[in-house]
């Protein structure tokens, strides 16, 4: 098993290696580096973000709108969807509702929220309607699809209403729930970037995105995702680790 | 009578026919008499209402009519089919689950170390279901019957795909714990040497509404019986004549389950 892990890694190893090398090809091929900066030109500007002094204000900025956000939404669809679930009329009332927030276009979102409410807060509204349904309709799922024979066990042996919630619902959905917030984690991360940008808080990732942008830095650019993708990985590694915590089981 | 005995008066179900079907009466002024701290086995044919009887008694099902005498109040464990384990609980815990509203909890790590080491378990208590074998879950629902406090234990068809040997021994810890432990046992099953060798009262029932067909009861003492031979093997020739009279349908049914 260990050998294959490594092999793996291996792999992944030679993968990235490969990107970087075409890459390398492509920003020579354009040749201009305001279009296609270089892997070493980008690694210079990352270097040099990482040590400027906005650096961790901007990230934790916007790390710390993503995660109120994504923890405001988790808790409601949560207590939503699990009400719904088990009280069909809410699930009728709400269903139109998220039908809507699935279907609008995120930008649509995004100038609506930045039509409502500040900069600041703009980006955590958006986080909130674009993860909100994937959260809320996996629950749901997860709902359903508890069994129906534990519930008839539960029944006979008149476990509490509170301990069949705790002890047979919660537990049965966690694995929806965990997957919902694998997805969901990284998208809200992306959109409340991409309000950043539009919504410019003072310090924040999409700020300093935007204003690299608008300085034709395109290796900032460039850096700044490099930032960003590092941040979801380290979102989708937490997740995933608190999944092999709470599935012991399995 | 010896015993006190739970009575079923005049029970009427019918469950409502879905989309033009006709509605299907499965119960019509049926009665019978269940006694106290012995074990009833109810057979038949699939589809004639054993496990209906079972949720009925139970209070998963209301009857459409009918009087059921002494059930009032008393508590009910089941048995099922299938284990019905909580799958992210140890085995321990899955045990302790059905009492953790009931006793302190000093009482219930004694209860529950006290039965599963009646099922062979105690080895086993901090492994996860997913982990145990089909036979050792089913040992581990049994423990968990026992150890919830109740005054009738339903099974229903609790031994059913399990080889021989594991059947037998599962079998045997059931006897086991039921002798130091009676309650007010109804068994429903389809073999007929689990009803023998587990039985005090053997209720053949078949047809729509059902009947019942053959009472049989087993007065051998448990100590001597053994499965499926001896004393026990005459009694099935009785019991398969019960199961085969009247109607041809479970006539094929007995035999191919015999």
């Amino acid at each position: 098993m260990k050998h294959f892990i490594s092999k793996d890694k291996l792999y992944t190893l030679g993968a990235v290696l490969c990107l970087l090398i075409l890459w390398e090809i492509i920003s020579k091929i354009v040749g201009a580096g305001i279009l296609v900066p270089r892997p070493a030109e980008t690694w210079q500007e990352l270097v040099q973000i990482i040590r400027s002094e906005n650096f961790w204000p901007a990230v934790i900025g916007t790390t710390t709108r993503s995660l109120i956000g994504f923890g405001l939404t988790l808790f409601t669809a949560v207590l939503f969807a699990v009400m719904a679930g088990l009280w069909k009329p809410l699930y009728y009332l709400l269903s139109p509702l998220v039908v809507i927030t699935k279907a609008a276009p995120p930008i649509s979102i995004i100038l609506l929220a930045l039509i409502w409410l500040g900069t600041e807060k703009a980006p955590v509204l958006v986080g909130f309607l674009v993860i909100f349904p994937i959260i809320y309709t996996n629950i749901i799922a997860g709902v359903d699809n508890v069994d129906p024979k534990l519930i008839e066990l539960a029944a006979m042996y008149r476990i509490r209403r509170l301990r069949k919630l705790s002890e047979i619902y919660l537990p049965s959905i966690m694995p929806y729930v965990l997957a919902a917030c694998s997805t969901a984690l990284g998208l809200n991360l992306r959109v409340v970037i991409m309000a950043e940008v539009l919504s410019q808080p003072p310090i924040s990732m999409g700020t300093s995105l935007q204003s690299a942008r608008i300085f034709l830095n395109t290796a900032g650019v460039f850096a700044w995702t490099v930032v960003a993708i590092a941040l979801a990985a380290l979102f989708d590694f937490s997740v995933s680790s608190l999944r092999k915590k709470l599935e012991v089981w399995r | 009578m010896l015993y006190e005995a739970l009575q079923v008066k005049n029970l009427t179900k019918e469950f409502k026919g879905v989309r033009g079907q006709s509605a299907l009466k499965v119960y019509e002024k049926f009665s019978l008499s269940i006694p106290e701290n012995q074990v009833t086995c109810i057979m038949g044919p699939s589809g004639c209402g054993k496990t209906t009887f079972l949720n009925i008694v139970s209070g998963l099902l209301r009857p459409d009519a009918g009087e059921l005498k002494g059930f009032a109040g008393k508590t009910v464990s089941y048995l099922f089919q299938e284990p019905r384990l909580l799958p992210w609980r140890t085995v321990w815990q899955n045990v302790d689950f059905v009492i953790k509203d009931i006793y302190p909890k000093k009482q219930r790590a004694e209860i529950v170390s006290k039965y599963l080491k009646m099922v062979g378990l105690s080895d086993f208590s901090q492994y996860w279901p997913g982990k145990l074998s089909g036979g050792m879950k089913q040992r581990v629902s049994i423990a968990r019957a026992f150890v919830f406090p109740s005054d009738l234990l339903l099974m229903d068809e609790p031994f059913k795909g399990l080889d021989l040997q594991l059947k037998i021994s599962l079998l045997d810890s059931f006897a086991a714990l039921w002798q130091q432990d009676l309650r007010t046992v109804i068994f429903v099953t389809h073999d007929m040497d689990e009803a023998l060798y587990l039985g005090d009262n053997i209720y053949v029932l078949s047809g729509l509404p059902a009947k019942i067909n053959k009472s049989l009861p087993v007065t051998i003492p448990r100590g001597e019986r053994r499965y499926g031979e001896g004393k026990l093997k005459e009694l099935r020739e009785e019991l398969l004549a019960g199961l085969c009279c009247g109607q041809e349908q479970p006539c094929a049914l007995a035999r191919a389950i015999s």
